[in-house]
C-alpha cells in the first residue's frame, strides 16, 4: 500500500503528526510497535504547565487533538500562576492515563490513519529521497514523506543503579536498527538522559498526615471546543525530603547511575534528578514532592520531584525517609535513560532533514523533552509532510494550485515558532523544555489568545475541521464586537470620578479600553459607567482585558516585530558560499557554512555570532542577489 | 561605503606635499599589490625596501613595505602599508593605478574601522573612541577618547548588563517556577539589587554633561548693547584680532567666531553684531542674528557698558534673550561703575543644573567687573582672572566628577536614561500580580543598555536562573 505519509512512532509527536497529515487530507499511517500503547504517558502524566501549555494551547488552535484528549482524561485541572497576569497563566491537568491513551486512540482512528503494528527496521531511500519505512520482517511501506518520531527508542539504555537495560521505555525494545540507520547518514548525533521516579501504591500511602491540593473549581478546559470538564476531579498530596532522606542518598550517591559516570548523557538542568538536587544545592534541608495519583481507578501514585537512578534498596530507604511514605510500597522502581538524540540543527524549519529530502524528525529525537513539545514539533512535522507530499502529486500532473508548500510559524506567531527557531539554530545541549521566558514577545503569545494568533492561519493551510472553522468564525465576530464596545466606550474625568475610577490629569476623555489598561481595574468594575459592557460573554471578556492589559506594551513591541519579519523575509540560499562574504571573521564564516542558517533572522540569534555578521550576510546577499524578499504573510508563509 | 570581499585602500596621510606618505591597503588582496608595480610583497610581519615600477618599467619611487596577515592585522584582513615620498605625483600614480585594478576599491569614509569591527578587532564604543581620539584637539579631549577606548564605559555597562540579566533571571523564576519552593527573600532582594542598579546609573548620569562637552565643544556667545566692548572681549580671549574693533557704535555685522581652549574644553565663541533699534537693514540682520546665536548657543556672556546710566536694565532685558545660562560683564568699569537701583524684583534668574543658591544668583546678577581697553597687543587692563572663572562657570559643571565623566555620547546618555526609566517602571509593578510586566519592562531595560555594546540573550537569563536556585521536581 503507498501511503502520502507514514509516521514512525505512537508518542505524543507521532500521534499529532498521523492526525495533522490526516487533516490536511493526506493518506497516512501510523507505524509502532504495540498499537495498544499510542497516546502512552511514559513519565509523568500531566499535561500543560507554564510554556507547556501555551504549546497546548496552540496545538488546539490548529486543531490538533492534544487538548481534546487531557479535556477527556484531566483528573485534577489547575491554572498555574493564576494570581499573575494572563500572559503567564499556565494551564495544566493531571491526566487519568487509561483515559488519556483511550481518548488519544479514538481521535487517530476517527481521523482515517492506518494503525500498523510493526517494528520499523529501515528506511526507503530513492535518489537520496525518502520514500517509506521497511518493517524488520521485510515489508516495505511507501510513502511521500516519512516522519520519524522514535522518543527515547534510538539506541535506548535503561539505568537503575548499576543495572544497565537496552530498552526504549520500560519493556519495550529500543529501535537500534533505525539508530544505526541514522547514524550511517552521518547526521550528528548526540546523547541525551533523563529519569523518572519509583512509582508508588497509592493504597500504602498515610494521605491523612498530608496537606492535599484540591483542583480548580469550576476547572478550565484546554480546547476551546471543549464546553466543559466531565472528568470527576480529585486531589493531590504534598510531601517533603528530610534529613534522614538526605542522608541517604549522600551515603549511596558513588551508587547512582547518574554519578558512577556510567551514564554520558547531558541531563536537564531544570528537572534534575533527587540525587543532583541535593549535590548541587546542599546548603537546601528539603526539597518538595507532589503526590500525584495516575488515574481515577489506578492505585498507582506518581511522586513528582524524586526522579532518581539509586539503586532499589536505595530507593526502598529513599521512600520510607519521606513523611507519608513511611510504610509506601514500590510499584516500579525509577530509573534513568539514556539515549540519541539528532542534532536539531541538521533540520530545517519544517523539520525535514537538510541531508534528506522528505525525512522529517519530531518529538525528543529532536533533543526536546515533554509531551508538548513533542506534540507541538508533531503537528509542524505532519502538516509540513503532507504539504510534501501534496506537491509531489502535483509533479506527477495534478494540479497544486494555490496551496502553499510549507508552512512555518515565526517567534512572534507562536511559542511553538520559538522552539522550532531555537531548537534549528541553537541545537539542544540539554533536553529542551519550554518556558515562558524563552518568549520575546510573552505579553502577546498567550494561552488565552492562541486561537487568535494561530487559527487563521490554519484555515489558510487545510488543517482546521468544519466544526472549528464554525466556532472560531463565531468567537472571532464575538471579539470584534466586544472590542468595538471597549473601544466606544467614552467617558471624561468628571464622570470617572464620580464612579470612583482613576481619572487621567489631562482631562481628555478616556475609553474603556484605555482603562483596562490600568492595574486592578477589569470589566465588571466598568459595567456601573457603561452598562452595554455587560453584554460581553465571559470567555470573550478575559482576552479582550487581557488584550486591553497589555496594549502598551505590545505596541511598543511592534516595531521589533517588524525587525524580526524583516530579516525573517530574506532567505539564504542552501548552497550560499560564505567565504566569498568579506567583512566575517574566520569564526563566523565557519559557524555559518556548518549550520547553514536559512534567513538573515537566524543569523542574528546564532550563538557567538556578532550583529555585525548578519549585517554582512545582508550586504552579500543584496550585492549578489535580487527577488530574496518573501514578504511575510499574515498567512501561511510559502 | 566598500563592499563585503573588497580590498580597500587610501592615504592613510594628509593629501599634500610631506617627506613621506603612507598608503595602507586591507583586503584579500592587500599582498597581490605589490605585484602590481612589478615588486615583491614581503612576507607577514616583515617590511622590506622595494622600488615601484609603472608599465613601462620606469621607476616610480623607492618604498618602505610593511605587510601584515590577517586576523593579526589592525583590520583582521591582510594589509599592506605602502611607505613612500610625500609626493602628490608619486601618491597620485600609486592611488590611480590601484583603483584600476580588479578587487581593489578606494576606501569611503569609515571603511577600515569597518573592517576592525567585523573582524572583532573594536566594538562600537571602541569605534567611538577612536573617532574621538582622531579628532581631538585639546588634552582633555585626548585623555577621553583613550579613556574611552579602554573601556571606561564599556566596563559599568557590562556589569550593569550582568546586573539586569541577574534581575530578570530571578524574576523569571518567579514566573516559570511558581510551583517551586523558591527562597521567600528572592522579590526583596530582587527590589534592593534594581534600586542600587539604578542608583549606579543616575550617579553616572549626573555629570552635567560634561563628557559630552569636552568630546563636541562647547558655544558662547558674547551679547550687549552697541559699543559695550565684546570684540575686544573676543579679540582678548582669542589672543589676536579676529574681530574689527572701534570706537563706532555698530561696527560688528555678522557674527565672528573664534575658538579656544578653556581647560581642555573646546569653546566657540561668537562675537555678535550690538543689540539696538536700527533703521539700517544689514545692521538689523546683525542683530536678529545676534539674538538667534544667543538663544541657540550653550551660554552666553552679557557685556555692558557699566560707566553708563541704564546699564542694569539693558542687561536684565539681555538676560531674558539667552537661550542658556550666561554671565554678566561690566565693561568699563575703571571709569566708574554707574550706580543702578537694586535688582529688579521681576528680573529673571535663569539657572542651570551647575549653579545653584541664590547667592550664586545674585552674584551673577551683580557682574563682573572689568576694563577692557582697546590696546593693540590686547592686553586686558583689568585681571583676565575673572572673566576666565566667568567662563569656566559656564563650561565647565559643577558635578563634573573631576572631569572623569564617562559619557561622552548623546546615545549614551539616552540609552542609559532609557535603562534606568524602564527599570523604575519595572519596580512601579506589584511582582505578586504583574510580574509578567515588570519582566517585560527589565527586558526593555536591558535592550536600551544593550544598544551601547550589543544585544541581551534569552540563554544567558537562563543559565542564570538554574545556577542561583535549585529548580525542578
Amino acid at each position: 500500500m503507498n501511503y502520502d505519509v507514514i509516521i514512525v512512532g505512537g508518542g505524543h509527536a507521532g500521534c499529532e503528526a498521523a492526525a495533522a497529515a490526516a487533516r490536511m487530507g493526506a493518506r497516512a499511517a501510523l507505524v509502532t510497535m504495540r498499537a495498544d500503547r499510542i497516546g502512552e504517558m511514559s513519565c509523568n502524566p500531566a499535561i500543560g504547565g507554564l510554556g507547556k501549555g501555551h504549546l497546548v494551547r496552540e496545538i488546539d488552535a490548529l486543531d490538533g487533538i492534544m487538548a481534546r484528549a487531557i479535556d477527556a482524561s484531566g483528573i485534577q485541572f489547575r491554572m498555574l500562576n493564576k494570581s499573575r497576569g494572563p500572559a503567564v497563566h499556565g494551564p495544566r491537568a493531571q491526566a487519568d492515563r487509561r483515559l488519556y491513551r483511550t481518548a488519544m486512540q479514538t481521535f487517530i482512528r476517527d481521523a482515517g490513519v492506518d494503525v500498523i503494528e510493526a517494528a520499523v527496521g529501515d528506511l526507503i531511500v530513492d535518489a537520496g529521497e525518502c520514500r517509506g519505512v521497511i518493517g524488520e520482517d521485510g515489508t516495505p511501506y511507501r510513502a511521500a514523506a516519512v516522519v520519524l518520531t522514535t522518543g527515547t527508542f534510538l539506541g535506548g539504555l535503561i539505568h537503575l543503579g548499576d543495572e544497565i537495560t537496552p530498552a526504549g521505555r520500560v519493556g519495550e525494545a529500543p529501535s537500534n536498527f533505525l539508530a544505526e540507520r541514522l547514524h550511517k547518514l552521518g547526521l550528528p548525533v548526540g546523547r541525551l538522559k533523563t529519569g523518572t521516579p519509583p512509582r508508588i501504591d497509592g493504597r500504602s500511602i498515610d494521605w491523612q498526615s498530608l496537606d492535599m491540593q484540591p483542583a480548580d473549581d469550576p476547572p478550565v478546559p484546554f480546547s476551546t471546543l471543549t464546553n466543559r470538564i466531565t472528568v470527576p476531579q480529585i486531589e493531590c498530596g504534598i510531601t517533603r525530603t528530610t534529613a534522614k532522606t538526605h542522608a541517604i542518598i549522600a551515603e549511596s550517591i558513588h551508587l547512582s547511575a547518574v554519578y558512577s559516570g556510567q551514564i554520558a548523557g547531558q541531563g536537564p538542568r531544570y528537572c534534575p534528578s533527587i540525587e543532583d538536587k541535593i549535590k548541587r544545592f546542599a546548603d537546601k534541608t528539603s526539597h518538595q514532592i507532589f503526590l500525584e495519583p495516575e488515574g481515577l481507578d489506578d492505585d498507582t501514585v506518581y511522586p513528582n520531584g524524586i526522579s532518581t537512578s539509586l539503586p532499589r534498596h536505595v530507593q526502598d530507604a529513599l521512600v520510607a525517609s519521606i513523611p507519608g511514605l513511611e510504610k509506601a510500597k514500590i510499584l516500579q522502581y525509577g530509573y534513568a535513560i539514556e539515549y540519541d538524540f539528532i542534532d536539531p540543527r541538521a533540520l530545517l524549519r519544517t523539520l525535514e532533514l537538510k541531508a534528506m529530502s522528505g525525512l522529517f524528525l519530531a518529538g525528543q529525537i529532536n533533543g526536546t523533552t515533554g509531551y508538548e513539545e513533542a506534540a507541538a514539533q508533531g503537528l509542524i512535522a505532519g502538516i509540513n509532510a503532507a504539504l510534501k507530499a501534496g506537491s509531489e502529486q502535483s509533479k506527477t500532473g495534478q494540479t497544486d494550485g494555490e496551496r502553499a508548500r510549507e508552512f512555518n510559524l515565526d517567534r512572534a506567531d507562536a511559542y511553538i515558532g520559538v522552539m522550532i527557531d531555537d531548537l534549528i539554530t541553537r541545537g539542544a545541549p540539554e533536553p529542551y523544555r519550554m518556558f515562558t521566558s524563552r518568549a520575546e514577545y510573552r505579553l502577546l503569545l498567550r494561552a488565552d489568545n492562541a486561537d487568535q494568533r494561530l487559527t487563521d492561519y490554519g484555515m489558510a493551510i487545510g488543517c482546521v475541521s468544519t466544526a472549528r472553522q464554525t466556532a472560531w468564525c463565531e468567537k472571532k465576530s464575538a471579539l470584534k464586537a466586544a472590542r468595538a464596545l471597549v473601544d466606544g466606550a467614552l467617558a471624561r474625568p468628571g464622570a470617572l470620578i464620580a464612579k470612583g475610577l482613576p481619572a487621567p490629569r489631562d482631562g481628555a476623555r478616556r475609553s474603556a479600553a484605555d482603562l483596562l489598561a490600568l492595574e486592578g481595574i477589569n470589566l465588571p468594575s466598568l459595567v456601573t459607567l457603561w452598562p452595554e459592557l455587560a453584554q460581553i460573554p465571559a470567555g470573550i471578556a478575559t482576552q479582550i482585558e487581557a488584550d486591553c492589559r497589555y496594549a502598551g506594551y505590545i505596541d511598543r513591541q511592534q516595531a521589533d516585530i517588524d525587525a524580526l519579519r524583516r530579516d525573517e523575509a530574506v532567505r539564504i540560499p542552501a548552497d550560499f558560499d560564505y567565504a566569498a562574504v568579506g567583512g566575517l571573521s574566520a569564526e563566523a564564516r565557519d559557524v555559518m557554512s556548518r549550520l547553514r542558517p536559512q534567513t538573515v533572522g537566524q543569523v542574528n540569534r546564532l550563538p557567538g555570532l556578532t550583529p555585525a555578521a548578519a549585517l554582512a550576510v545582508l550586504r552579500h546577499l543584496k550585492r549578489d542577489q535580487r527577488d530574496l524578499a518573501v514578504p511575510h504573510a499574515s498567512a501561511p508563509r510559502t | 561605503m566598500s563592499r563585503s570581499g573588497d580590498t580597500i585602500f587610501a592615504l592613510a596621510t594628509p593629501p599634500g606635499r610631506s617627506a613621506i606618505a603612507v598608503l595602507r591597503i586591507s583586503g584579500p588582496a592587500a599582498h597581490e599589490a605589490p605585484a602590481l608595480f612589478g615588486a615583491k610583497c614581503p612576507p607577514p610581519g616583515h617590511y622590506a625596501l622595494a622600488r615601484l615600477y609603472d608599465g613601462d618599467a620606469t621607476p616610480i619611487d623607492e618604498v618602505l613595505l610593511l605587510a601584515m596577515r590577517g586576523p593579526n592585522s589592525s583590520t583582521g584582513e591582510d594589509v599592506l602599508e605602502i611607505h613612500c615620498h610625500g609626493s602628490v605625483a608619486v601618491t597620485s600614480y600609486l592611488l590611480e593605478h590601484l583603483s584600476k585594478a580588479m578587487g581593489f576599491v578606494p576606501a569611503g569614509p569609515g571603511d577600515f574601522t569597518h573592517q576592525m569591527f567585523a573582524n572583532d578587532k573594536i566594538d562600537l564604543l571602541g569605534v567611538e573612541g577612536l573617532a574621538d581620539l582622531i579628532d581631538s584637539e585639546t588634552d582633555l579631549q585626548r585623555s577621553q577618547a583613550w579613556r574611552q577606548m579602554s573601556g571606561a564605559l564599556y566596563r559599568p555597562v557590562i556589569e550593569w548588563r550582568e546586573g539586569l540579566i541577574r534581575l530578570g533571571a530571578h524574576l523569571e523564576a518567579l514566573i516559570d517556577f511558581a510551583e517551586e519552593d523558591l527562597p521567600e527573600e528572592v522579590e526583596k532582594s530582587l527590589r534592593a539589587d534594581a534600586d542600587a542598579l539604578k542608583k549606579a546609573m543616575e550617579v553616572v548620569l549626573d555629570d552635567g554633561g560634561f563628557g559630552e562637552r569636552v568630546r563636541s565643544g562647547i558655544t558662547l556667545a558674547l551679547l550687549g548693547p552697541v559699543n559695550a566692548g565684546k570684540s575686544t572681549l573676543l579679540n582678548h580671549l582669542a589672543g589676536r584680532d579676529a574681530a574689527i574693533v572701534s570706537a563706532q557704535a555698530g561696527t560688528t555685522r555678522d557674527i565672528v567666531s573664534v575658538r579656544i581652549d578653556l581647560d581642555g574644553i573646546a569653546v566657540t565663541l561668537l562675537d555678535t553684531a550690538g543689540v539696538r533699534d536700527t533703521e539700517n537693514d544689514i545692521e538689523a540682520e546683525g542683530v536678529r542674528r545676534a539674538l538667534a546665536a544667543a538663544k541657540n548657543a550653550d551660554g552666553a556672556l552679557i557685556v555692558v557698558d557699566a560707566s553708563l546710566a541704564g546699564w542694569r536694565d539693558e542687561a536684565d532685558d539681555l538676560t531674558a534673550l539667552c537661550g542658556g545660562p550666561y554671565r554678566l560683564i561690566l565693561n568699563k568699569a575703571d571709569k566708574g561703575v554707574h550706580p543702578e537701583a537694586s535688582i529688579r524684583p521681576d528680573a529673571s534668574i535663569k539657572d542651570e543644573p551647575s549653579i545653584d543658591g541664590s547667592d550664586e544668583a545674585r552674584q551673577r546678577q551683580a557682574g563682573i567687573n572689568v576694563s577692557l581697553l582697546d590696546a593693540p597687543d590686547n592686553t586686558l587692563a583689568s585681571d583676565n582672572e575673572p572673566i576666565i572663572n566667568a567662563l569656566r562657570e559656564l563650561v565647565i559643571p559643577a558635578n563634573n566628577a573631576g572631569g572623569a565623566s564617562i559619557i561622552t555620547r548623546q546615545r549614551h546618555r539616552h540609552a542609559i536614561e532609557e535603562t534606568a526609566a524602564a527599570l523604575t517602571a519595572a519596580m512601579a509593578h506589584d511582582f505578586a500580580t504583574a510580574p509578567e510586566m515588570a519582566a517585560e519592562d527589565l527586558r526593555r531595560a536591558a535592550d536600551a543598555l544593550g544598544r551601547i555594546t550589543g544585544i541581551i540573550d534569552v540563554e544567558e537569563l537562563l543559565g542564570n536562573i538554574f545556577s542561583s536556585f535549585c529548580i525542578g521536581k
